[in-house]
């Protein structure tokens, strides 16, 4: 039911995700350097962009390119994952509070409420330097675990107002049990909100890993990152913009697409369509 | 003395508002047959759709069914039951055709889905069973190509169809009681007689009793063979079809009737009751009618009227009942 504008503000930054996907998903194929390779010469260390290395190599002779794609596979795999978990976690919890409403929703709302003034960022820090080297799993779990409260709010609020509408009424009067109706009658309205929600939140965590990543409090050296790319850039040595602008192209890319993408969603999924 | 299907008795509902309580259902009481059609009349917030969400005690957050008020159906008592038994009735024995079909119609599910639930929840049927039995039902509530239709979304079929759907969940698993909410009064005129043909059909095939709710008079005629004409929270007359057109007992009912329109009418504006209805916080003392009413004397700002015997079936709540030389010519 998407028009044909909606289409088109959607092309763009889908494809743009799509590709960037699909290159670090053919990372081993498309570069034949191994991201963590150390050339035995050493010569080729430092090296700007040439035809032998397009993205240059890092002090330790590295290739960048095949570290930027290989990068991509665990970014982009964290963002994924911590997503999905913040996701299906704030709308579960949301989507509970919102049915069951009354003195339970308000407690479940005022308890996000502490949640939320807590900045994530700070949680993030205390618990990664407090862990030390998290490995990546506990990266997506911390990720994940502090990312559902936005999501919580607007699905608690989508289900308040459903649970109004005439039709759960109806499901009521033919003898429908109430979980039932929260989740097939209920639930799929919720579903665009979830699908922008998630996509905007994709954005931000790519950022936020990279952030982690660059102080060294989230995915370890030697494992290529587009954070830890970064902070290879930040070492001592002079000037070597390839190191930076490259995995930096690579993150504002992602982030301006889902961004973009997410508004695009949000225009073609409003429920405008309805035309009785 | 002949076993009811269903009985009401003494029904009150009052919401919790910032005046007070609202009684909104105030004291109703009236008894069903099996495979009968009583009309329920009323303007609009005299509580009659109200009466009818309490029988499936789907009454809206923030009303309450008060103790003391009784609703019996096929000899169990809805208002005491487990809430799991509550399910298995209803729209299994007891069903519902909500007014607009647009909005108590999920607009996220197929119409084949929303009529194979009502079978998927209330039997052991699989999927494929419910849904062949959905495709089944919705032609026989007139849907032409309904496996295509039972594929559609609500919006992609016209009000009436959807009404249709309404109707075919609402009848699949032949309940003993269909109650409908003024189920033609969203439909353009034509449509709305082919749904009430509808309706009379399959009453006649399947000999359900049906509840029908309506501020039409016109559609009571055609369907009902008794009346119950609802104000102000109460039930102010109970009469046959035929009696209550010809000799209406209640002001109020004759009011509802002089405002029908009749096409060999020669008064040049409708005839309308003057006044409007009290608020559901305060009734007035005495006869809620009273400030609307032609006839009505001192008696009528004390003393509440009782719900009083005019005829065999014909009661009314009137102090003209007793005092019929009242009457204002």
């Amino acid at each position: 039911m998407t028009s044909r504008t909606d289409r088109r503000r959607l092309a763009l930054p889908l494809a743009s995700l799509v590709l960037l996907s699909a290159a670090a998903v053919g990372a081993p194929w498309i570069v034949s350097v191994p991201p963590n390779a150390i050339p035995t010469d050493g010569i080729i260390a430092s090296m700007p962009p040439s035809l032998a290395h397009p993205f240059g190599t890092d002090s330790l002779g590295r290739d960048v390119l095949s570290r930027v794609l290989h990068g991509a596979r665990i970014s982009l795999a964290i963002a994924l994952l911590s997503v999905a978990l913040s996701t299906s976690l704030g709308a579960a919890y949301g989507a509970f509070a919102g049915w069951i409403g009354g003195r339970v929703d308000t407690v479940c709302m005022r308890l996000l409420d502490v949640a939320l003034s807590v900045p994530r960022l700070l949680v993030l820090l205390v618990v990664a330097a407090l862990w030390g080297a998290l490995p990546n799993g506990s990266l997506v779990l911390l990720l994940g675990l502090t990312g559902w409260y936005d999501v919580a709010r607007l699905v608690r609020g989508d289900v308040r107002a459903l649970r109004e509408r005439e039709f759960v009424l109806a499901a009521r009067a033919t003898g429908v049990r109430e979980a039932r109706i929260l989740l097939r009658h209920v639930v799929p309205h919720v579903w665009p909100t979830l699908v922008v929600t998630a996509t905007l939140a994709v954005a931000h965590t790519i950022a936020l890993e990279a952030g982690l990543s660059f102080l060294g409090l989230g995915v370890q050296p030697p494992q290529a990152s587009w954070g830890t790319i970064l902070a290879d850039g930040f070492t001592p040595g002079g000037a070597r913009w390839w190191l930076t602008v490259f995995p930096g192209v690579a993150i504002v890319t992602v982030v301006l697409a889902c961004n973009a993408l997410g508004d695009a969603l949000r225009e073609a999924l409003s429920p405008r369509q309805v035309a009785a | 003395m002949t076993r009811h299907l269903l009985t009401v008795h003494d029904l009150r509902v009052a919401f919790a508002t910032e005046a007070g309580p609202a009684r909104a259902v105030d004291g109703v009481s009236f008894t069903m047959n099996a495979g009968e059609t009583v009309g329920l009349v009323g303007e609009s917030g005299c509580g009659k759709s109200l009466t009818a969400l309490s029988l499936l005690r789907l009454v809206p957050d923030g009303g309450r069914i008060a103790p003391g008020s009784r609703i019996t159906f096929e000899e169990q008592d809805v208002l005491a039951m487990p809430e799991r038994t509550l399910r298995a009735l209803r729209g299994h024995r007891l069903s519902m055709i909500f007014q607009e079909p647009m909005t108590a119609l999920n607009p996220v599910l197929t119409v084949g889905d929303q009529v194979a639930e009502v079978v998927r929840v209330h039997t052991t049927a699989s999927a494929g069973e419910a849904w062949t039995r959905a495709v089944d039902m919705l032609a026989q509530v007139g849907i032409p190509d309904p496996a295509a239709r039972a594929r559609q979304y609500p919006h992609e079929l016209s009000g009436g169809m959807r009404q249709r759907v309404m109707i075919a969940m609402a009848l699949i698993l032949e309940p003993a009681l269909v109650i409908a909410d003024e189920p033609t009064t969203a439909l353009d005129v034509t449509i709305q007689a082919q749904i009430l043909e509808l309706l009379r059909d399959l009453r006649d095939r399947t000999g359900m009793a049906l509840l029908l709710i309506t501020h039409d008079l016109g559609v009571v005629a055609e369907m009902a063979s008794r009346v119950l004409v609802m104000y102000a929270g109460e039930v102010v007359e109970e009469a046959p079809v035929a009696l209550l057109f010809d000799a209406p007992g209640h002001p109020y009912t004759e009011g509802l009737l002089a405002a029908v329109p009749t096409l060999d009418s020669t008064r040049e504006r409708l005839h309308t009751i003057p006044g409007t209805v009290p608020a559901a916080t305060a009734w007035p003392a005495g006869c809620r009618f009273r400030d609307r009413c032609a006839h009505a004397w001192e008696r009528c700002t004390t003393e509440p009227p009782a719900l009083a015997q005019l005829g065999p079936a014909h009661r009314v709540r009137c102090h003209l009942v007793q005092e019929p030389e009242r009457r204002r010519a």
